[in-house]
């Protein structure tokens, strides 16, 4: 009988201890999911829907606009330049503010970059990278960005250094060849006539220096 | 009897508690997209130049037959058929996303493999990127984007320019690689869709650069 009370005791010990043991766990639990690791910058829709807005190509600000940006000083648009310190302290476009491009996801540059009353055209070396950098951004919800055709290397000898009219409308996915032709040429033989021909066929005399470069590939 | 029903209640507390959890935590995968590379992890992969491969580079994988090489043409599929790199597929960029009924992606045996190494290329540096930006934030492996794409490839494989006179011998070893890299591309690709006339005169030249090449690759 004794025996029995005190087993009895004992077993209400541990079960008084465990909504203690419980809270703690509980306690453990939440401070886990405080300092979980959470993705700092949120994608604010699918790969598929910014595939989307990729194939609708509207992002680009067109060079031939480009005057109007620099020179109308109540311009709507904001230029950013994305290349290192030295590149624009070296030369940049007029106005232009710099946020390299491994900064673009600092907080302190959110303001600039995400906002309603500028249009942002961020431009880097060439179009590729700029497209990148807004790719990034787009998908993380930021507005009002568009990127610079061609890029600050041919924006700067083709339209600020000198204008050249002829190349206003050009882009990095413009063919610039026409392929075949040069492949046909490039495969011209000696029984060619074309008189353009004539450099190719010197080439083809050189078949065997082909084959030691092919060997020297490996 | 008093305690008894003291303890039941307790119990049902932490119970409640603990499920409720436990549904939470097994609601929060839903919202945490990891397998995605996130935005900053993303813009690391855009800061340096890793992602580009020069067309030197693949121009010899393409001469020595290399199998582990997936060349990806992004550009349209008429752009595809009227001219492409030897060996190479066309997915255009509206369907790189294409997904099957069980929701897999369409293209990730071919796009997210560790044997192929995937070249994506389009005219210019541009579409590619915008091909290549998509699959890396879904964490392809292995993909890379033909620098300056097939306008590059023209300017330096099919028609290189003779470096000047004073040049390092590595240039002249280039210009003499490119060359030869000129006419075993110039013959490979045009006897298929051209005239009747050049590809007959083309044939032997053909079964030629294919031994050439085949040595090349040792």
């Amino acid at each position: 009988m004794m025996e029995d009370q005190l087993g009895h005791i004992e077993h209400q010990k541990v079960t008084n201890l465990l909504p203690f043991i419980g809270a703690a766990a509980v306690f453990l639990i939440i401070i886990g999911l405080i300092f979980m690791n959470r993705p700092t910058y949120k994608y604010k829709m699918s790969t598929e829907e910014m595939k989307d807005i990729v194939l609708k190509r509207d992002y680009l600000f067109k060079t031939a606009q480009i005057f109007d940006a620099i020179y109308n000083k109540d311009s709507i648009y904001q230029f950013i330049d994305l290349r290192s310190a030295p590149e624009y302290l070296e030369s940049h476009i007029d106005g232009a503010i710099n946020i390299s491009l491994h900064e673009i996801l600092n907080p302190e540059n959110k303001k600039i970059l995400n906002q309603n009353k500028k249009i942002n055209i961020i431009y880097f070396n060439d179009q590729s990278g700029a497209c990148s950098a807004w790719m990034i951004l787009r998908q993380l919800g930021y507005k009002n960005i568009y990127v610079l055709q061609g890029g600050y290397d041919f924006v700067k000898p083709n339209m600020i250094d000198k204008y050249n009219p002829m190349a206003a409308g050009s882009t990095d996915e413009k063919p610039q060849y026409n392929y075949n032709e040069v492949v046909n040429s490039s495969a011209g033989n000696s029984q060619s006539t074309q008189s353009e021909n004539n450099d190719e066929s010197s080439k083809v005399t050189l078949k065997p220096k082909k084959k030691t470069s092919g060997g020297g590939g490996c | 009897m008093e305690d008894k029903r003291y303890i039941k209640k307790r119990y049902i507390f932490i119970n409640v508690i603990m499920i409720g959890l436990t549904l939470w935590l097994l609601l929060l995968p839903k919202r945490d997209s990891s397998t995605e590379l996130q935005a900053d992890k993303l813009l690391l992969e855009i800061i340096d130049d890793s992602r580009f491969l020069s067309t030197d580079y693949v121009a010899n994988r393409i001469i020595n037959d290399d199998k582990y090489i997936l060349l990806v043409d992004v550009r349209s599929p008429e752009e595809f058929n009227t001219f492409h790199l030897k060996g190479a597929m066309n997915i255009p960029i509206d369907s790189l996303l294409n997904k099957d009924e069980t929701g897999e992606y369409v293209w990730d045996s071919y796009l997210n493999t560790d044997i192929y190494k995937v070249i994506f290329y389009s005219n210019g540096s541009v579409y590619s990127g915008q091909a290549w930006m998509l699959t890396k934030r879904l964490n392809f492996k292995n993909n890379y984007i033909l620098k300056g794409g097939l306008n590059e490839w023209f300017s330096t494989i099919m028609l290189p320019q003779k470096p000047a006179a004073n040049s390092s011998e590595s240039d002249f070893a280039i210009y003499e690689a490119r060359k030869g890299a000129a006419i075993y591309f110039g013959g490979g690709t045009v006897s298929v869709e051209n005239k009747s006339s050049n590809s007959n005169s083309n044939v032997p030249v053909v079964s030629k650069k294919k031994k050439s090449g085949a040595g090349g690759g040792c």
